[in-house]
């Protein structure tokens, strides 16, 4: 039986390649570390903000980490305490923005899922006291499921995962072509096999997250009673619905004069004043 | 005054069925029963608008009903009162089957808070069955709303009844009132009243006090009585129905209840009319409710009328009691009727209608009004009361207040108590009933606000007199009813007293605020996801990353063509060399001369090598015996056995030694076999 080794050619350009993936990532994530660490200023800001919350009112502190929030939109700590202090003072609309925003910002944290989804059942909560005969909401809009989906990870976290699971399974691949039938080659194979299904998966939601992006807008309503038109019209009726209440995640769709179309629950349209929402994706650009 | 003549509209007409159209049509009706019993399904549905209301609300159930359904009844419970109702019907055909669509909108008013159930509601399918639908559990918190006429709009919505069918008789008839205060004992605090109102035995029914007064009772007249005043007139009648209207003031101030009757006049010669349907008015910017059941109660029937020296019968169709809440002109809406005229010749239907009016309403005067009073209007009496005469330092005493009398509690503000030395003073809360006062028509209600103070000192703590101005539009003059100051005697500190009100807001917070997390401290830098993100989205990915994500597809693409490839000349390469094995050995033995034992060796290499090219095996450097099983894999024995014979005269020629003629010999033994085997293939 032969045995596998590899020719000195092959073996250099693999080395190569793994040398370029293994420098390639890592620098991409430091060089975002190093471009957008945090002033000492804002440091110091956040640490004022943090300590005149502890001897003010409710109200106050959710002022003030509001201020904070929209003075660093990018910093999640920020968009956090600004949503626990919108919590505390009964701001419920504006609490789920801002978590939704740290979420957004900060998509591993449990601590930030745990504290939306508390924040979420007391908006329901409060929303099925006010609209009776609708225990539960029927949901979002479903092109929202598509952009929550395809937008979890950043845009460029998909890329990168997409791109070292097509490297690695494309190594594995020739690699496989220089080895003889045997239990090692099947490991190779199957490896191989699903590095290429994970590098199909992360890339296909890297075209999601770009088409979803460009189609969707998100928004919050943060108002306290939330009432919707059928028309861009004055003259239209203010009508109220349960599936349009305080912390309802909705898509805007258009606007028209000083109108906004949202969609909320079972895909229906409707018309509202923009100051009942607030941008989920409202950050400065880059 | 608006003068107003009835309108008639012929709607629909029909011949006298024949005996044997009659046949017909009772075989048809037959064959549409059946029909009909198996499109009998029907489907309820039964919703609120709200599940949580103030006492000052109200709340709107909505059934809907599909089938064959003849009417919905009224939602029969103690807890709330019907104030208005809306019907929407229609009517589909599917495959041939009829199927109705009724929708009622009952608008409830609560009668108390608490946890309340909208009570049962009857829905009666046309073949005389009917279902009972559960009623919903409410919650009603005490309070007002935040106008007054925003609080009761809802009770203007358009009703809409069914003469044709009895009106269910009102759960309203027996009164239910929050409990009443005790009577006031020595040492308790009692109530004057002063002007025309005078404090009432709290152990009497709401409007007692005002028959024991005599004439403090607003006096509203009977149906057709002459103090009724006409909106619109019966001129012009001639042989069809008619509906005057008549209310029992001429003009109003904003608030004033007042009687608006509704009398439906048929003529006593000619046909005989039966009226089969009718829409109720729908009072605007007004509270109003209806009343026929106690005024019906006194003379529903109202006997015979003359008009134009003819004989009419007149009914109470429908009365009111209507609160204005807008000044200005107010509108008294028009009310029809459908009615059928039946005679031997055929049935004819028509639609009776009256003809709207107007009223003024004059804003509550300011003459005699007391500084900073509200526009409280309505004829009440006070009553007071404390739930502890004695108690102590930390204990929660509360003190009540009960207005009773005439009007609507949206016309109402109960002023707030004033700081009490000794005591601090917690959030009141209010309870308020309105009812219909059976002898006159009017609403009646009373309004409780409990005043909760904690004693936080020894001693006497007295509570201030509580004094409220209204304005009797009955009397046409602002009164006043007060009740005296009340006190109670704080001895001993309660140890285990607690702030009741830091413990009630932080029991309001526990439930899910303190699942809250604490604030995240600052962080040196932002998420590393968030710095992604802050460079830029969507983001299309750049030239580099655009090739390191197709190399490696470029990578395996091109090893694999280039395997591929490789592969192919291999076996070109392999069949070309068979194809030519057989000449390339011929011409290489032609060429071959004798030149000693090493020519022999050149005719051995030069048939392993054909075998070789020819086989695709390894022949060069076998053994005897693994050429003999080589040649009989590869050919048929019959050349199988020469070729082996061949090789093992040549390998013995080879090391025994041999002459040239044996060279030539097996040269040309060895090209024969070739040639052969050449042709064969």
């Amino acid at each position: 039986m032969r045995t596998f080794s590899l020719p000195s050619a092959p073996k250099a350009v693999l080395l190569l390649l793994a040398t370029v993936l293994a420098t390639l990532f890592p620098s991409e994530f430091a060089r975002a570390q190093v471009e957008n660490a945090e002033s000492p200023s804002q440091r110091v800001e956040a640490d004022q903000g943090a300590a005149r919350n502890e001897a003010s009112s409710l109200e106050e502190q959710w002022s003030q980490a509001r201020a904070l929030a929209e003075e660093n939109p990018w910093y999640t700590t920020a968009q956090f305490n600004a949503g626990l202090a919108a919590a505390r003072a009964g701001e419920l609309g504006f609490a789920i923005l801002h978590l939704e925003r740290a979420r957004y910002l900060r998509p591993f944290s449990g601590e930030i899922r745990k504290t939306l989804s508390l924040v979420r059942q007391q908006a329901q909560r409060e929303r099925m006291e006010r609209y009776a005969g609708e225990d539960l909401t029927r949901g979002e809009p479903s092109a929202l499921t598509f952009w929550r989906m395809f937008n979890a990870l950043p845009h460029r976290l998909w890329v990168y995962i997409g791109g070292s699971a097509l490297w690695l399974a494309a190594l594995l691949v020739l690699l496989r072509w220089r080895m003889v039938v045997g239990v090692r080659r099947d490991i190779v194979s199957t490896v191989a096999g699903f590095s290429a299904l994970v590098a199909l998966v992360a890339l296909s939601a890297w075209g999601g997250a770009i088409s979803t992006t460009r189609s969707f807008t998100p928004a919050v309503v943060t108002d306290a009673e939330p009432g919707y038109r059928r028309a861009p019209d004055e003259l239209s009726r203010v009508e109220r619905d349960g599936e349009l209440y305080e912390g309802a995640v909705v898509l805007i769709h258009g606007t028209s004069g000083a109108w906004v179309e949202i969609e909320i629950a079972e895909g229906r349209h409707v018309w509202v004043e923009p100051e009942q929402l607030q941008h989920i994706r409202d950050f400065p650009s880059p | 005054m608006v003068g107003a003549s009835h309108n008639s509209v012929p709607t629909r007409s029909a011949a006298a069925p024949a005996p044997l159209a009659l046949t017909l049509l009772a075989l048809v009706a037959l064959l549409v029963g059946a029909g009909e019993a198996y499109a009998q399904v029907a489907t309820i549905d039964a919703r609120l608008s709200a599940r949580t209301i103030r006492t000052s609300e109200t709340v709107t159930l909505t059934i809907e009903a599909t089938g064959d359904i003849h009417r919905v009844g009224a939602p029969e419970s103690d807890d709330f009162t019907v104030i208005g109702r809306q019907s929407q019907t229609s009517v589909s055909f599917i495959n041939g089957q009829m199927s109705r669509r009724l929708r009622m909108d009952f608008v409830l008013a609560p009668r108390r808070a608490g946890t309340l159930n909208t009570g049962t509601v009857a829905v009666y399918r046309n073949t005389g069955e009917s279902e009972t639908v559960s009623g919903i559990d409410i919650v009603v918190t005490p309070g007002h709303g935040n106008t007054p006429a925003q609080s009761r709009s809802p009770a203007a919505g358009p009703p809409a009844a069914n003469a044709g069918t009895p009106t269910p008789p009102s759960p309203n008839v027996t009164p239910t009132f929050p409990p009443l205060p005790p009577p006031h004992s020595a040492g308790q605090s009692g109530a004057s009243a002063q002007g025309t109102s005078a404090q009432a035995p709290s152990s009497t029914p709401m409007y007692a006090p005002h028959r024991s007064e005599g004439n403090s009772r607003p006096q509203i007249p009977a149906p057709l009585s002459p103090g009724m005043l006409p909106v619109n007139s019966a001129e012009g009648a001639e042989d069809l129905p008619i509906i005057l209207t008549y209310v029992s003031a001429e003009e109003l101030v904003v608030g004033e209840p007042f009687i608006v009757d509704y009398v439906y006049l048929a003529p006593m010669w000619g046909s005989g009319f039966n009226a089969v349907d009718l829409s109720e008015p729908a009072f605007r910017n007004a509270w109003f409710r209806d009343v026929s059941q106690w005024r019906g109660n006194q003379r529903r029937r109202l006997g015979q009328q003359r008009i134009n020296a003819q004989p009419w019968d007149a009914q109470l169709l429908r009365s009111y009691t209507v609160v204005p809440l807008r000044e200005g002109e107010f509108e008294i809406p028009s009310m029809s009727v459908n009615v059928e005229a039946r005679s031997l010749a055929a049935n004819r239907a028509y639609e009776i209608e009256s003809d709207s009016g107007t009223i003024r309403v004059r804003p509550i005067p300011e003459e005699g009004k007391p500084a900073g009073a509200p526009n409280n209007l309505g004829r009440f009496v006070i009553e007071s009361g404390l739930d502890e005469q004695e108690a102590r330092v930390g204990d929660t005493v509360e003190a009540r207040y009960t207005l009773r009398g005439f009007g609507i509690p949206a016309m109402m503000s109960l002023p707030a108590l004033p700081a009490i030395d000794g005591a601090q003073l917690l959030d009141p809360e209010d309870t308020e009933v309105t009812e219909i006062d059976p002898e006159s028509g009017l609403p009646i209600f009373a309004i409780t606000r409990r005043f909760r103070m904690q004693a936080q000192q020894e001693g006497v703590l007295t509570i201030p007199a509580y004094e409220v101005n209204y304005y009797d539009p009955w009397t046409a003059s602002w009164q006043s009813v007060r009740a005296d100051e009340q006190t109670v005697l704080i001895e001993g500190v309660n140890t285990e007293a607690i702030d009741l009100q830091s413990q009630e807001q932080k029991d309001e917070g526990e439930d899910w605020m303190g699942q809250l997390p604490p604030p995240e401290p600052a962080r040196s830098s932002i998420a590393w996801t968030a710095s992604l993100r802050q460079r830029g989205e969507p983001w299309l990915g750049s030239p580099l990353v655009w090739a390191l994500l197709c190399a490696p597809i470029v990578l395996v693409a091109g090893a694999g063509i280039g395997r591929r490839t490789l592969k192919k000349r291999r076996e070109t390469s392999a069949d070309r060399a068979r194809e030519n094995a057989g000449r390339d050995a011929l011409r290489g033995l032609r060429k071959l001369s004798y030149s000693g034992p090493a020519s022999f060796t050149a005719l051995s290499q030069t048939l392993r090598r054909f075998v070789s090219i020819r086989t695709g095996e390894q022949a060069m450097g076998a053994t005897h015996a693994e050429f003999e099983a080589l040649a009989n894999r590869n050919w048929a024995r019959e050349k199988a056995e020469p070729l082996c014979e061949l090789l093992e005269t040549l390998e013995e020629k080879r090391f025994a030694g041999a002459s040239e003629a044996d060279f030539q010999e097996l040269r040309q033994r060895l090209i024969r076999w070739i040639e052969g085997e050449a042709e064969a293939s």
